[in-house]
């Protein structure tokens, strides 16, 4: 268990937000911030539209860690990055610095001040008592000590959203795009990450092979 | 004039080479060394009392299961 790792696949993602609920609900997320949401592009276009669910991917060479000024992001042994929310003082440097635009703040006082960032923690807690109520309260449910993946990629319906060790859930994608007759860049999840250069291409591609969105 | 024709080849060669000594201009970001609490690992848990295999053993399970190809007999 190296790098615990999200996946998540736009051929099968119908935009549910059951995985938004899933989490808001399972780490009674505060007003205001969604640690997981599902973007959407070419929305509405028939045949183009395609959806992906977003949250922290948990980089292994994280931004959030390099530009923090106190020095509070740390890498657990999976591979999953969290944050103490004692030392945190608020000031969103991680923010600019996320290309996912994972780490949010909660609206606080009167002056609406940002308060201590919050973001996903792949359900695995955070520098508190594993399970214990403080735990909870600062950074949610800690299904990784119960031996449970995150609660999104468990209830996603379609499968789309994967989770776990990079290596296996790399294996679910594999087999599962071989399956549907993909090939090349397609196994290899190069086309997933970044496409062939726009949409159009990306569409007659997957009509040619017959895998491509219907 | 031949000493000049002498020279280009050897001007050239230092304009090429010039690059050589160009130091990376893309600035290197560090992580700084964590400066919270100390986190316990998932296997340390209630649950689990340390045992690392059996928290992996069920973690793959966890994960295999997402896998609804192999979970389904192959049609």
């Amino acid at each position: 268990m190296a790098r615990m790792k999200f996946l998540c696949d736009a051929e099968r993602c119908i935009e549910c937000n059951g995985c938004v609920t899933a989490c808001k609900n399972e780490n009674e997320v505060p007003w205001g911030i969604s640690r997981r949401r599902v973007v959407t592009i070419a929305d509405g276009v028939i045949g183009k539209e395609k959806s992906l669910s977003v949250a922290c991917m948990h980089c292994s060479d994280a931004p959030c860690m390099a530009v923090c000024p106190v020095d509070c992001f740390y890498r657990t042994e999976e591979g999953v990055v969290l944050h103490d929310k004692d030392l945190c003082i608020g000031c969103g440097y991680c923010s600019y610095a996320c290309p996912f635009g994972a780490p949010q703040f909660p609206q606080e006082g009167a002056f609406g001040q940002r308060g201590k960032m919050d973001k996903c923690t792949f359900c695995a807690g955070g520098p508190e008592e594993d399970g214990s109520q403080a735990e909870f309260e600062k950074y949610g449910r800690n299904r990784l000590a119960e031996g449970k993946l995150p609660l999104c990629a468990e209830m996603c319906s379609t499968k789309a959203l994967l989770a776990g060790d990079a290596a296996e859930v790399a294996n679910i994608f594999r087999e599962r795009v071989v399956r549907r007759s993909g090939n090349g860049a397609d196994i290899s999840g190069w086309n997933t990450a970044y496409g062939k250069g726009s949409l159009e291409a990306d569409m007659k591609k997957g009509a040619e092979s017959g895998g491509g969105a219907k | 004039m031949k000493t000049l024709l002498r020279m280009v080849p050897l001007l050239a060669a230092a304009a090429l080479f010039a690059g050589c000594g160009e130091e990376p201009q893309v600035i290197k970001y560090e992580a700084g060394k964590y400066q919270g609490k100390r986190d316990t690992l998932p296997w340390d848990s209630a649950a689990y009392g340390g045992d690392k295999a059996r928290w992996e053993s069920d973690m793959r399970a966890r994960i295999g299961n997402q896998n609804e190809l192999r979970r389904m007999p192959a049609d």
